[in-house]
């Protein structure tokens, strides 16, 4: 119960129904992943939404997620100072900040309401402190560290991006994410190493915490509620105080489960169950002069205030299940994103019935550079107005089977389609070409910290086996950066594309949402290895040796 | 001991037992899998044989964690002590000279009025993009897969 009325005279369900603070919590958790249908396929909602950050603690890697974490986006706008500032994540969370503060982990932060319902674990309760009030400090530490040293040290000084409290700490991330993405991507099983383990045992001990300390994240951990703490007081919405009835009795300070010293300061997350403990009808819970919870006693109300929300209580509530009804069936039906993921999920019936064995086994006698002089003018021909990218359908016309008779596809043990890319350095990248060598295929993006730090083993590789080897590294279709100038400034030098806007090849090779992932071809063009995640230079010399010596 | 006393005793017991059985369980698939990993490079730390081997012992806690909070859900059992006041702990004064009402709404238009432009900017100078790019294609360290 959230006003903590004895429990004696009110029947079970009086006791026990959600609160108006609790549907909100759930409705707001439901709008945050309305794409519902990501928790059944394990694939993260990829449409225009996600431009958006929401106000709460919501990972953007949730399969359900249709919006973007602020923590995780200003992370990465700090990650890339050196390039643009990130205004937008600054005047976000400044904007929910002043209008909301603290009021967003109290009503609309599903992190915040899952720490409340694990609470409620009938356990005997750590109460508030000296000691859980210092404690509550340590937020901030984690602000300065993981929110803010890591990501500028990183990003700005060693190029590499590391969102420093996601990657580290973050329990949001580790069970929103990598847990509810795991039951569906089994193969995700193989990149999980320290990290994860570091980040598992920190959720378990969050969650054990929560259930003994009241929204123990939230109070110690949490650095979105510490960044909007530091607008409270001046939150448009918000309890706030009435200085002529308020007798400085703290009775609200003393019942509140939170750290605070006094109503609306950076600790209160503006719950309003002070609003029924105040005995002088000093608190209201205020959205500028609109008073949205009246105080307790009937004495105090004011009717006109009252009748007004109540006016417009039907009418919010209408709205809020009209956007709540759209959300879910444009991010679960309409989506232009859910078309192309659709197109990418059954390949097969996009691309031509050509596929790497069937090219003409002659023809690897060809010099590279002169079989992508002649494959350029083909290109050219069919070359699509949107696409660089095209899959090799006269192939199939010029070439005669070959020995592996292994079906067309991604998976392991199947043969890939042929393809033909124009490389970032002005040469053709064209799958059946490489016939007779061992193909890697690395997608990658430059804001993936892990991508950057494999990609100097691939160019290693690369040049270790020259000649024996063949090399794409497909960057992700959208970018904002110079992806060549950053190649060029990384010194590596292997065969760079940039996916189109239907995102052809990480079609072709069923590329995940998640990066890295890396796709090896044994000389037959058959995938021995198709995963996500890092690799390291061994397992690359594994992979290498395994190709080249499969029949 | 009466039943409220020996029912949370149980819960906190058991929350205590799943969270240290999970921590152990999680720490030796890593250190099995790490050894693993010696003799074979592309070998898995995480394999879904050695985690269902583990889940044997932590759902049948599950379970009995559900079974007892069930139970004092339906007896009424819950700690109070947090409906008590706090003792002990400094308070703050609610109503003190902080400023007129008028200062805070300047402050508060001013910092509306940056925050709306810095949004327009951040349309603009490419950040917006940044957003989208990075929760539409993650990177799977930063979100504990790694």
């Amino acid at each position: 119960m959230d006003n903590n009325q004895s429990l004696e005279n009110v029947s079970w369900w009086e006791a026990h129904k959600p609160t108006k603070r609790r549907i909100i919590q759930l409705y707001s958790a439901l709008l945050y992943n309305a794409h519902l249908k990501g928790f059944a396929e394990g694939q993260i909602f990829t449409g225009k939404s996600k431009a958006i950050c929401v106000p709460g603690f919501n990972c953007y890697s949730c399969p359900g997620a249709i919006g973007a974490c602020p923590l995780g986006s200003i992370q990465n706008a700090l990650g890339s100072l050196n390039k643009h500032i990130g205004f937008y994540v600054l005047g976000i969370i400044l904007l929910y900040g002043m209008l909301l503060g603290r009021t967003i982990c109290g009503w609309i932060c599903p992190l915040g309401m899952l720490q409340e319902l694990l609470h409620k674990l009938p356990t005997p309760k750590l109460k508030k402190s000296r000691f859980t009030r210092a404690l509550s400090y340590l937020k901030y530490i984690i602000i300065v560290v993981f929110v803010v040293s890591i990501p500028v040290y990183y990003g700005i000084f060693q190029g590499i991006p590391v969102p420093g409290f996601c990657k580290y700490i973050c329990p949001a991330g580790t069970s929103e994410g990598a847990m509810l993405m795991l039951p569906k991507n089994p193969s995700f099983l193989s990149i999980l190493g320290p990290i994860f383990t570091q980040k598992f045992i920190i959720m378990v001990i969050v969650i054990l915490a929560c259930i003994f300390c009241y929204r123990s994240f939230c109070r110690f951990l949490c650095p979105l509620g510490a960044i909007y703490g530091m607008f409270n007081k001046l939150a448009v919405i918000g309890v706030k105080v009435d200085t002529n009835r308020c007798n400085n009795c703290s009775a609200c300070v003393r019942f509140c489960k939170m750290d605070v010293k006094t109503v609306g300061d950076h600790e209160c997350i503006h719950c309003a169950q002070c609003v029924a403990r105040c005995n002088q009808g000093a608190l209201s819970m205020k959205a500028g002069n609109l008073t949205l919870i009246q105080p307790h006693k009937e004495e105090f109300v004011n009717t006109e205030e009252e009748n007004k929300v109540k006016k417009a209580a039907p009418v919010i509530g209408c709205v809020a299940v009209l956007v709540l009804v759209f959300a879910i069936i444009w991010s679960n039906f309409l989506d232009p994103s859910l078309k192309t993921k659709s197109e990418k999920a059954a390949p097969e019936a996009k691309v031509s019935e050509s596929t790497f064995s069937e090219a003409n086994m002659d023809e690897s006698t060809i010099p590279e550079t002169q079989v992508n002089e002649e494959s350029t003018p083909e290109a050219q021909m069919n070359e699509s107005a949107s696409s660089e990218t095209q899959v090799n359908e006269d192939a199939a016309s010029e070439t005669q089977a070959e020995e592996s008779t292994a079906p067309e596809g991604y998976e392991v043990g199947q043969r890939l389609k042929t393809f033909e890319t124009e490389c970032l350095d002005g040469s053709t990248f064209n799958l059946a070409d490489t016939r007779g060598k061992v193909v890697f295929i690395n997608l990658w993006a430059t804001y993936c910290g892990p991508c950057v730090k494999e990609l100097p083993h691939f160019n290693e590789l690369f040049h270790k086996h020259e000649g024996d080897i063949a090399m794409l590294a497909v960057h992700a279709n959208l970018t904002t950066e110079d992806v060549e100038a950053y190649i060029t400034e990384n010194g590596w030098d292997i065969p760079f594309a940039i996916d189109d806007d239907d995102e052809t090849l990480f079609g072709i090779v069923n590329g995940s949402s998640a990066l890295p992932q890396t796709i090896v071809l044994n000389r037959k063009g058959e995938v021995i290895y198709n995963q996500v995640g890092s690799v390291t230079p061994e397992a690359l010399e594994m992979l290498f040796e395994k190709a080249a010596a499969a029949d | 001991m009466n039943k409220r006393t020996v029912l949370l005793t149980i819960e906190s017991i058991l929350c205590i037992i799943t969270a240290a059985v999970l921590i152990v369980s999680d720490f030796s698939i890593y250190q099995k899998g790490l050894t693993a990993r010696v003799e074979n490079p592309m070998a898995d730390i995480y394999t879904a044989e050695a985690i269902a081997d583990k889940a044997v012992f932590v759902l049948p806690l599950f379970v009995l964690i559900v079974i007892v909070a069930l139970l004092c859900t339906f007896l009424g059992i819950y700690d109070d002590t947090q409906d008590k006041p706090a003792t002990g702990i400094d308070i703050g004064k609610n109503v003190t000279d902080t400023g007129t009402n008028s200062l805070i709404n300047k402050v508060r238009l001013a910092v509306l009025a940056l925050a709306i432009a810095f949004i327009i900017i951040g349309i603009f100078n490419g950040s917006m993009s940044d957003v989208l790019i990075k929760a539409s294609k993650i990177c799977t360290e930063c979100i504990g897969l790694g």
